[in-house]
């Protein structure tokens, strides 16, 4: 419960927004680096097993989309960006993960961390809509 | 006053076609069909940007069509699936518009994929006309509300 209260004092302090425009500056720089210039990721040996997956430009478009997505939901309202932080944080993790395939670095555990912080972004994003239900509550 | 229907939760042939274009969007993002004939007519990187813009906006059709019912105000489904609709239909205009030009080795035109890809964006731009119609229909209702 202690929790709890601690994630919805942190929604009602827009700490959500925060973390969203962080996140949109990290996922939205990964993305444009990936479309701009894929060679210096393609170098990096560590990257082989994501890329294996789907391009550099298919992942710099994903991330580019997920970050605008959060960013403009999370500021129009934080109730509003749960799907979007969660999509972001997947495929921050999901990437992160395929690239450990190619051994750990400390680049993956950016990927993942970054992820964490979108999931961590996604759970104020819920404890701000359960905070609205209560405080839009008519009891009868 | 007349009466209107959204019919976003219910068209569940728009769902299956959008997760078809969706699947589609995955496998050709993903390098997984033996077909090349979306690499031969873009060419790299080009045909990364269009099959993963197509995973992108037929998954956001599909979330909007299949999240419409539990929403409050549809109103913002709509908004996503119409804009879904004027991507989906923008991307086969361009393959389609690349496929007149493209000739396979034997210089045959490819009759089924500009056949299929007619079908898809005619498709798709009357679903984006449905959903037009249905929202102006939608503020009229709002509007004439005391």
């Amino acid at each position: 419960m202690k929790f709890k209260a601690m994630l919805v004092k942190a929604a009602s302090h827009g700490v959500a927004q925060v973390l969203g425009v962080i996140l949109f500056l990290g996922g939205a720089g990964i993305g444009v680096s990936l479309l701009s210039a894929p060679e210096s990721f393609l170098n990096y040996d560590k990257l082989t097993a994501a890329f294996g997956f789907a391009s550099p430009v298919a992942w710099g478009i994903i991330f580019l989309a997920a970050s605008t997505a959060l960013v403009i939901s999370v500021l129009i309202g934080p109730i509003y960006a749960q799907l979007p932080a969660l999509m972001l944080g997947t495929v921050f993790i999901g990437f992160g993960l395929l690239s450990l395939i190619g051994g750990p670095s400390p680049m993956v555990w950016a990927f993942v961390a970054l992820g964490w912080i979108s999931v961590f972004t996604q759970v104020i994003c819920w404890a701000e809509e359960s905070r609205e239900a209560v405080h839009h509550y008519q009891p009868h | 006053m007349k009466q209107f229907t959204i019919t976003s939760p219910t068209n569940s042939l728009a769902v299956v076609i959008y997760i078809l274009m969706a699947f589609a969007g995955g496998v050709y993002t993903m390098n997984l069909s033996p077909n090349q004939t979306v690499d031969g007519v873009f060419g790299n990187p080009l045909s990364d940007v269009w099959s993963t813009l197509l995973l992108l906006s037929a998954s956001a059709a599909v979330y909007a069509t299949l999240s419409a019912p539990r929403r409050r105000d549809p109103d913002t489904s709509l908004v996503i699936e119409f804009w879904a609709c004027i991507t989906l239909s923008t991307l086969l205009g361009w393959f389609e518009w690349l496929l007149l030009s493209y000739r396979t080795e034997s210089g045959a035109l490819l009759t089924n994929s500009i056949g299929f890809s007619s079908i898809f964006l005619l498709g798709f731009s009357f679903r984006a006309g449905q959903i037009f119609v249905e929202r102006r229909a939608l503020r009229r209702f709002r509007d004439s509300q005391p």
